[in-house]
């Protein structure tokens, strides 16, 4: 029995440290996936001119009704900032004084995000660089090179250059083309010589596939950081496609993706492309142009670039929502500014979890890895 | 397909038999692979054959002996046309062997690249479909000189010889060949050892896709050389035809030789390990 027992016991310090040793590597490791919802707004008056200098406390934003929080706050190609609750800012007594600075908002305090801004002072090389990049859209920009473009193909293409040599540095541009299929004549690159030798390249000819290759466009730039844009040049209907527009709509609703399609007004010729072109925009939060011929294509870039110069960046992290489904998304401004107009994406679709055979987690141990809707 | 490019309906439909689904679906798959090149020519018409012959194998009954038999027979042919460059009789007896099997035009181009030895080489025009039906038929035609055939010749007769319902023609035919759904109107697999067919119009342009047979038998070789187990084929043949795909760029609407290229080039790209199975697809397709 004594000897039983002294068995035991060799055995017990024997084990326990491999025990304790497997324990602590088996500790339980919680990964949490934050779902960032990230919208592209423009504001103008009632003559298309766009309305600047707004801020965060100037927009209520709503999801199936519920009045979200705004985390995160930028404007034009400037650095998205954090939005502090002014509650917190209260409570927190190192931050007790108030400001008087006059540029900041009333009701809500910018502080940079460490991961986006840097430094609070935004000083220094560095980070004026990873601010400039951050700043810039990545613009994705997609030629239709089928037979409807036969005629005036060599202006588009000038256009399209003009439009890419004219974007700000800080920018990064892909060029695809399509005709029955999709061609990644240029990869997502701030060099804009190899974009232009990219448009270079491009031939006319074959059928139209406007939407898939649309569908393929949306997907390489929903799997890029940072804010982004799809530019589409098509002048015509869509002869060969297997998606709806609808679909292509959605999944960039969903990435916060905008459209922006430019067109000439021989595309006016088939009123259901045109239809589908200004639904697929206006769902996006971009905007459907239609220029009286090729060479005026260039005042639609320029729009576009004004566009993206003057776009409110505003992320928010949605409260609780038992809906999986679409989700409607609704901008507002605060006080009374009907002659003013919103633009933005209406609605967007949660994308799965992320960890397989996983929840979202409510509680982590790790840094949270963040994903934009 | 009904209602493809429709600019306001709900997209495509398929309507119909369900005879030609398989057909029907890599059409609209093919619509999603973005080319390398600027599009060529005879993509709508050919691919989607192409990926068919990928797609409709299943390769859960093939052993290690005769993925293995595929190899030998490919490198037996490509050993009997580099030993005819030295060797006139042998020469005639490979072209009489391949004049059945390859265009005269192409049988002119390779015997004149035999006979100019080191000025070209007779592979460009030659698909892994042609050395492996080269041995296959040498062998059948010629029993009694074995030695002909060199090193992989011997390890192939050893191995019929150890495994004769394994590595028999009809065997591989069966397990390595493509469907035919409009030669034979069936989607079995099988080697019909036809030269590749003119496209001119209508169906012959799904001639000459159920005509070009060596892409499984060259993937097939190349999972044996990087030793990959026969399941993997499940996962490598429509990868890297899929990759082929992207490569090919035709100039006209009979450059079948661009086929080949496409596939070389994908091949060469596997050799180097710029794509293939992980090993974590490894073991789910082995499980």
């Amino acid at each position: 029995m004594t000897r039983r027992i002294w068995i035991r016991l060799v055995l017990t310090f024997i084990l326990l440290p491999a025990a304790a040793t497997r324990t602590s590597a088996q500790q339980a490791q919680f990964q949490v996936s934050v779902d960032l919802v990230q919208l592209n707004v423009a504001v103008t008056d009632n003559k298309g001119n766009y309305v600047t200098g707004l801020k965060p406390s100037d927009f209520i934003i709503t999801e199936d009704g519920v009045q979200e929080k705004l985390a995160f706050f930028g404007e034009g190609n400037g650095p998205a900032r954090s939005v502090v609750d002014p509650a917190q800012t209260q409570d927190d007594s190192s931050k007790a004084q108030a400001s008087d600075d006059p540029s900041k908002p009333a009701n809500a305090s910018f502080v940079p995000h460490p991961e986006v801004a840097g430094s609070p002072e935004g000083g220094g090389s560095a980070t004026d660089s990873l601010n400039a990049a951050i700043a810039g859209s990545n613009v994705f920009i997609l030629f239709d090179t089928s037979n409807y473009m036969y005629r005036g193909f060599v202006f588009a293409q000038d256009a399209i250059s003009d439009f890419v040599r004219s974007l700000e540095k800080a920018d990064k541009i892909a060029f695809y083309s399509y005709s029955r299929d999709l061609s990644r004549a240029s990869s997502l690159t701030a060099d804009r010589g190899e974009v232009v030798r990219g448009v270079r390249t491009t031939v006319a000819g074959d059928d139209a596939a406007l939407y898939n290759s649309l569908l393929l466009t949306v997907k390489d730039a929903a799997q890029c950081m940072g804010r982004k844009v799809v530019v589409v040049f098509s002048n015509g209907p869509d002869n060969s496609s297997v998606v709806p527009p609808e679909d292509v709509a959605e999944l960039a609703q969903s990435a916060g993706i905008p459209i922006y399609m430019i067109s000439t007004r021989e595309a006016r010729l088939e009123p259901v492309s045109t239809a589908v072109f200004e639904r697929m925009t206006a769902a996006t939060g971009g905007k459907a142009y239609f220029s009286k011929n090729w060479r005026d294509e260039r005042k639609a870039f320029e729009s576009i670039r004004d566009d993206l110069g003057h776009l409110y960046s505003l992320s928010y992290y949605p409260k609780a929502n038992s809906n999986h489904g679409w989700r409607t998304i609704t901008v507002k401004l605060t006080g009374d500014r009907k002659n003013l107009h919103v633009r933005t994406r209406n609605g967007y679709r949660p994308q799965p979890n992320r960890y397989p055979g996983g929840t979202v987690a409510e509680v982590s141990t790790e840094k949270p890895s963040s994903a934009s809707q | 397909m009904f209602g493809a490019g429709s600019p306001a309906g709900g997209g495509a439909h398929l309507v119909g038999s369900l005879a030609d689904l398989p057909y029907v679906l890599a059409q609209a798959e093919q619509d999603f692979i973005t080319p390398e090149n600027v599009q060529a020519l005879i993509w709508g018409a050919v691919v989607p054959g192409i990926l068919t012959s990928a797609i409709v194998p299943r390769w859960w009954g093939i052993s290690h002996d005769e993925l293995h038999a595929v190899t030998l027979y490919q490198e037996a042919g490509e050993h009997l046309l580099s030993a005819s460059a030295d060797n006139d009789d042998l020469r005639g007896k490979v072209m009489s062997v391949l004049s059945d099997r390859v265009s005269p035009r192409t049988l002119e181009l390779v015997q004149q690249a035999l006979r100019t030895r080191g000025v070209s080489d007779p592979n460009p025009y030659l698909t892994p479909a042609d050395t492996f039906y080269l041995a296959a038929e040498f062998q059948r035609q010629y029993p009694q000189q074995p030695e002909l055939l060199g090193q992989p010749g011997k390890e192939l007769n050893a191995l019929i010889q150890e495994h004769p319902d394994e590595v028999n023609w009809e065997r591989l035919s069966r397990d390595f060949g493509v469907p035919h759904p409009v030669l034979a109107q069936s989607y079995a697999r099988e080697l019909l050892n036809l030269p590749p067919f003119p496209a001119f119009m209508g169906y012959s342009s799904r001639f000459l896709a159920e005509s070009w047979d060596s892409n499984n038998l060259y993937w097939a070789r190349l999972a044996d050389e990087k030793n990959y187990s026969p399941v993997m084929l499940n996962r490598l043949v429509p990868e890297l035809t899929h990759r082929m795909v992207e490569k090919i760029f035709a100039t006209d609407l009979e450059d079948w030789p661009a086929l080949l290229r496409a596939a070389r080039e994908t091949g060469e790209e596997f050799r180097r390990g710029k794509y293939g199975a992980t090993p974590v697809s490894i073991a789910a397709a082995q499980n």
